[in-house]
């Protein structure tokens, strides 16, 4: 009978495996109840690992997109902090996950089986009132539609009285524009949290305008996704007196910075880590000039770069140029989340459209110096002259990677557009090193491989060991294919196409591309001779024959072909390519159309959406071959069919929205493929938001089924140590039905000049294994069934105070195999947590404080007590100075420890 | 009985919805952009109370305006712009009802002066009826002065209006420069506009300088405007 102790159910409950097994860790991870659109999503992770944490990285992305936005986490109150900011958080709700790169060269996930591929998911609630601007996929495929809204005042180039200008624009014209994703802009700040917005008009009164010329911009988004033409006028502000306003094309500027510094102190360790951030915008409306520069102390030579730098130059609506850092989005099998340190350009002549993207994705890295990272000696033999030669293997490094990529699309009246797009990504074999003097290695005694004295056994740099061998021997290390990562070489080419009908309420969109993709560059291009063998085994002139009795038949001859090594700047091909035949050839005699679509290294995506009658109607059908493959949107899920049907129902000026969702994707698009699994996912949302200052509700249902195609038990034989044969079974067959609720309400309150808000989040996820009288009684199922509950109490005074109260409970239970005997296979988290504010002189300066609990009960027990206390300070202008202290306390049955100590240090400066 | 919950959840969610969905389509039809005075708002029903009147106050269909003595207001209609500008001492009940793309106009005028400029009506005419007469106008601007004794007159400043006596059913129309006036008694008659007697447009009062506008054309396309203001 299997026993598992709490330790290791703990361990299975909360932890990640090493995703290169080398070291175990544990990582603690209570996911949120839920979320609420355009609000940022604290993710708080901690970590308990032997290793080192050199990078700790958020992925991070709206459901439905194929990239992630990648983000570096920060180590603060004990914990490992990710935010993900509100303009990424949309009701589509929520995906991402961890992964921490440790020093000893291991990386830990969460989720913890390919974390990637199967993110956490996170329910999101629309928000309650007028919210932030959410990033929501706007279909943008071309210019944006007329918008028809009306300026009532003022009107184009007015002179109006300098103080409480009336600003408003009427939408009584613009079909189903969206009021929660409306942005007003005066001289290009944006006012719209001041501002009034519904459907049907939005108003700002400004309190003060400076005398002169004033741009005013409206932007909308309807409620089917699109972006409209933003309305965008001028007028004057007179002042009183004779004056003169020169107006028009005043030049201004703006920039902020930030200086964060924090120390954390973890068990006797020091962990500083500071930030230096600034954003420089200037320029006329017709020319504007950004540059962000990002400076921190994390910047190593060992790690992919921290710091950016990127200036972008904007003229007019036409040309945008980008350099240095920035993240370009040209196609979904491009490029899409991944940042590249280069230069962008983007000419959008409304119906030609040039994109151009080029530069290094990745920068070398040479590799740790720590023992065998770099390095490894991997035999000791003797050379011609019978002296000790020690064979080297490079490892551990990270070659450039640069990156070039475009696209140029026509866009036809607004209702056709076709689009051809592509990209390079190629590694630099030149940018990795050979030799690094400094990577320390372990060099093992001579006296197990040869007979000869070598060298002590020790650990040597890599200096050191040539010095150490002088007059006693060598080392041989290859020029290539090191045992490291190998160079690749990859090429995207494909085209997308759309076309609308009815003023774009009903759209069609498609995209089509394929991949090449080299895993291994080292040695170049093949010859035609080494095409002619690798493809059917006889240098005969022909490729792809079949051969019976040495008689050949089919095929096609390799002398019309191209060399490959003609071409080689273009794409790298040899046998490492993918794929080497692009087509089933005997599929596609049988069915060419069906070889067609199904070629292993293509993808496409077909979208039909209609928009009628309050609907929002979408169809989808997409597939990503399991050959494909963009080294520069590394996180698009390869071998993947997927069909999407979907309608979401608004009514009452979008008050109340319901959605329906139907979803099945599985991996079966190779003949070839043994069990593919099916996965069908229905999701029914409902959300009511009434207006500002009302309670809000929202509420979703999912049914995901998943299931092989796997009927029988798989059989394993095996020798045993007694010579026997034994059989083993293992069961992979899989059926289960996973239901997901999520409940959010929020209620906003005023009494008394007190405002109070209430959100209530509950989340449930079970579990239910459809085969389950089938299965033995050693049998664990890998999902658990989850519950999260949390209630927020956020409370503002007639004081200047502020208070937070929150509280939550998580809950999960590990299926455990009949067979096993625990008392409980549950685990309850509970956080219990509280926060004040308190401003003083009229708002110059802010003290606050907190205090949180942590408390497991269940299979695993164990408290963390948090204290944190801060201030803020404005001693003139936007100069704010901030200051906070935290301290986090662990308790076990072992014993308490005051386990961490952080203080954190910033300055920003608004001009 | 979790899913039983939810359900129940969802089910009082769509009841509540509907619930609400009578005060959810009560929709704007015009905007308050300009307060001067003592201007208050009465909402719909009758029985409500008036409240302050601000810019960027919406109207809604049967909303009720008035002015005090010297106050002013400008209110102008979400689908084509047309203003109303009401001087002191004026009561107007709100009309505008959705029809298609735009909005049915009939302002009722109990008392007191208003200056409409009505953007070219695509349904239907632009009406303000009092007491005593309706005005109607596909789209021109105009002055009613309405006293609920004596009548109304009305000022025809640009295109034409149809001015209608409710006691006799008779019909004129006003061209430009022409004054209409109409009795309680059935009175309906035209004459030329006296200039003095076209009441202040408040608006061209206010204390905004005066300007002078030079644009500049560089030899790239790019317009600049210099603009000298004065009082």
């Amino acid at each position: 009978m299997i026993r598992l102790s709490n330790c290791h159910l703990f361990l299975v409950l909360f932890s990640s495996f090493s995703l290169q097994a080398q070291s175990p860790g544990r990582v603690l991870h209570v996911p949120p109840a839920g979320a609420v659109a355009g609000q940022p999503v604290e993710l708080e992770v901690i970590l308990d690992s032997p290793g080192q944490v050199m990078e700790a990285r958020l992925y991070h992305r709206v459901e439905g997109q194929s990239g992630y936005q990648e983000q570096d986490m920060v180590y603060i109150r004990s914990a490992w902090l990710g935010i993900v900011p509100g303009h990424l958080v949309s009701e589509e709700g929520l995906e991402y996950a961890f992964v921490f790169y440790l020093s000893n060269g291991s990386s830990l996930g969460f989720p913890e089986e390919d974390p990637l591929s199967s993110p956490m998911f996170v329910n999101v609630a629309p928000a309650p009132a007028k919210p932030l601007p959410t990033r929501s996929p706007v279909q943008q495929s071309g210019p944006r539609l007329v918008s028809q809204a009306l300026v009532l005042s003022p009107g184009e180039g007015e002179v109006v009285p300098q103080n409480d200008v009336l600003l408003a624009v009427s939408f009584f014209n613009v079909d189903g524009v969206d009021p929660s994703r409306v942005r007003f802009y005066i001289d290009d700040q944006d006012v719209t949290d001041n501002a009034e917005v519904s459907a049907d008009i939005a108003t700002y009164v400004a309190p003060e305008l400076g005398v002169g010329l004033h741009t005013a911009r409206v932007e909308m988004v309807n409620m089917y996704d699109y972006e409209l033409e933003p309305t965008i006028w001028t007028f004057a502000v007179g002042g009183k007196g004779s004056q003169i306003a020169v107006a028009a094309a005043e030049f201004a500027y703006s920039g902020k910075m930030r200086s964060d510094f924090s120390l954390n102190q973890v068990s006797g360790t020091t962990l500083s880590v500071g930030e230096t951030a600034t954003t420089l915008e200037g320029g006329w409306e017709w020319f504007k000039v950004k540059a962000d520069i990002k400076r921190s102390t994390q910047e190593s030579s060992f790690t992919q770069p921290k710091n950016r730098l990127s200036l972008t130059v904007r003229s007019s609506d036409f040309i945008t140029i980008r350099m240095g850092d920035f993240t370009p989005v040209l196609s979904p099998y491009l490029v899409e989340g991944k940042r590249v340190r280069g230069m962008g350009t983007d000419i959008n002549l409304k119906w030609l459209r040039l994109q151009t993207v080029s530069g290094e994705l990745e920068q070398p890295i040479q590799g740790y110096l720590t023992e065998d990272r770099s390095y490894k000696i991997t035999d000791i033999t003797t050379d011609s002259t019978g002296l000790p030669l020690y064979i080297l293997d490079r490892r551990g490094y990270t070659f450039a990677r640069q990156y070039m990529a475009g696209r140029l699309g026509i866009n036809l009246f607004n209702r056709v557009h076709f689009g051809v797009f592509g990209q390079k990504a190629k590694d630099e074999k030149g940018s990795v090193l050979p030799q690094l003097n400094s990577a320390n290695f372990g060099v093992g005694d001579w006296q197990n491989s040869i007979s000869v004295a070598g060298i002590d056994s020790g650990v040597y740099t890599f200096s050191n060991f040539v010095t150490a061998l002088e007059g006693k021997g060598s080392y041989e290390l290859a020029k290539k294919n090191w045992g490291g990562e190998k160079p690749m070489d990859n090429i995207v080419g494909g085209f997308d196409f759309g076309f609308s009908f009815d003023d774009r309420r009903l759209v069609f969109e498609s995209a089509w591309a394929m991949s090449m993709l080299n895993r291994n560059i080292w040695d170049g291009a093949m010859s035609i001779a080494d095409l002619d063998t690798a493809l059917d085994d006889n240098l005969d002139g022909y490729i792809m024959s079949s051969y019976e009795d040495s008689i050949r038949t089919g095929g096609i001859s390799t002398e019309g072909l191209p060399d490959p090594i003609s071409y080689e700047d273009i794409f790298v091909a040899n046998i490492y390519m993918t794929p080497l035949v692009p087509i089933d050839y005997q599929a596609l005699e049988e069915s060419p159309m069906a070889a067609l679509m199904n070629m292993p290294s293509s993808a496409y995506n077909m979208k039909i959406r209609g928009f009628y009658y309050g609907n929002t109607m979408e169809m989808k059908y997409s597939q990503v071959g399991p050959e494909f493959s963009s080294l520069a949107n590394p996180y698009l899920p390869s071998n993947l069919r997927e069909f999407i049907f979907s309608d979401r129902f608004r009514v009452f000026d979008n008050k109340l929205s319901l959605g329906f969702e139907y979803k099945s994707r599985n991996n079966k698009i190779l003949r070839t493929v043994v069990d593919p699994y099916k996965q069908k996912t229905s999701t029914t949302t409902m959300a009511f938001s009434p207006g500002a200052g009302m309670a809000s509700f929202s509420g979703s249902f999912q049914t995901v089924y998943r299931t092989n195609e796997k009927t029988t038990l798989d059989t394993l034989i095996f020798t045993s140590y007694t010579g026997k044969d034994s059989i083993s079974f293992k069961d992979n067959r899989e059926d289960t039905k996973t239901s997901n609720r999520f409940i959010s309400v929020n209620v906003p309150m005023n009494r008394n000049g007190r405002s109070f808000n209430f959100l209530l989040t509950y989340n449930a996820i079970g579990v239910e294994d459809q085969l389950d009288a089938e299965r033995t009684s050693d049998y664990a199922q890998k999902a658990a069934n989850s519950e999260a509950i949390s209630f927020v109490t956020s409370t503002k005074f007639t004081s200047p105070l502020q208070t937070t109260l929150t509280f939550s409970r998580y809950k999960v239970q590990i299926p455990l195999p009949s067979s096993v005997n625990v008392s409980e296979n549950e685990s309850r988290l509970t956080t219990v947590g509280g926060n004040a504010s308190y401003g003083l002189w009229g708002g110059k300066a802010k003290l606050s404080g907190g205090i949180s609990l942590l408390n497991a009960t269940g299979i695993s027990q164990f408290t963390f007590i948090g204290l944190n206390g801060g201030g803020e300070l404005k001693p003139f202008g936007s100069l704010v100075f901030r200051t906070s202290v935290s301290t986090k306390i662990k308790s076990t049955d072992q014993g308490t420890e005051v386990g961490t100590l952080a203080v954190k240090l910033s300055a920003n400066y608004l001009f | 009985m979790r899913t039983l919950l939810s359900q129940r959840f969802l089910n009082i969610l769509l009841i509540v919805g509907f619930v609400f969905s009578g005060t959810l389509f009560s929709q704007s039809v015009a905007v308050v952009t300009k307060v001067k005075g003592n201007v208050e708002v009465r909402r719909g029903d009758s029985g409500a109370s008036f409240n302050a009147a601000k810019a960027g106050e919406l109207l809604n269909d049967e909303d009720f305006v008035r002015t005090g003595a010297s106050a002013f207001a400008v209110l102008i209609y979400l689908d084509d712009k047309s203003m109303v500008k009401l001087k002191g001492n004026t009561n107007l009940s709100i009309r505008g009802k959705r029809v298609g793309k735009g909005l049915e106009k009939n302002l009722e005028l109990t008392g007191g002066t208003v200056k409409a400029v009505v953007s070219k009506q695509r349904r239907g005419e632009f009406k303000i009826t009092s007491p005593t007469s309706v005005a109607s106008v596909k789209g021109t601007s105009f002055w009613m002065i309405t006293n609920s004794q004596t009548g109304d007159a009305v000022y025809n400043e640009e295109g034409i209006v149809q001015l209608t006596n409710l006691a006799t059913g008779d019909i004129v129309d006003l061209l430009e420069n022409q004054t209409g006036l109409s009795t309680p008694d059935g009175g309906l008659t035209v004459s030329t506009t006296i200039a003095s007697d076209i009441p202040v447009d408040e608006d061209d009062t206010d204390d905004v300088p005066q300007e002078l506008r030079i644009i500049m054309t560089g030899p790239d396309g790019q317009e600049k405007v210099l603009i000298i203001k004065y009082n």
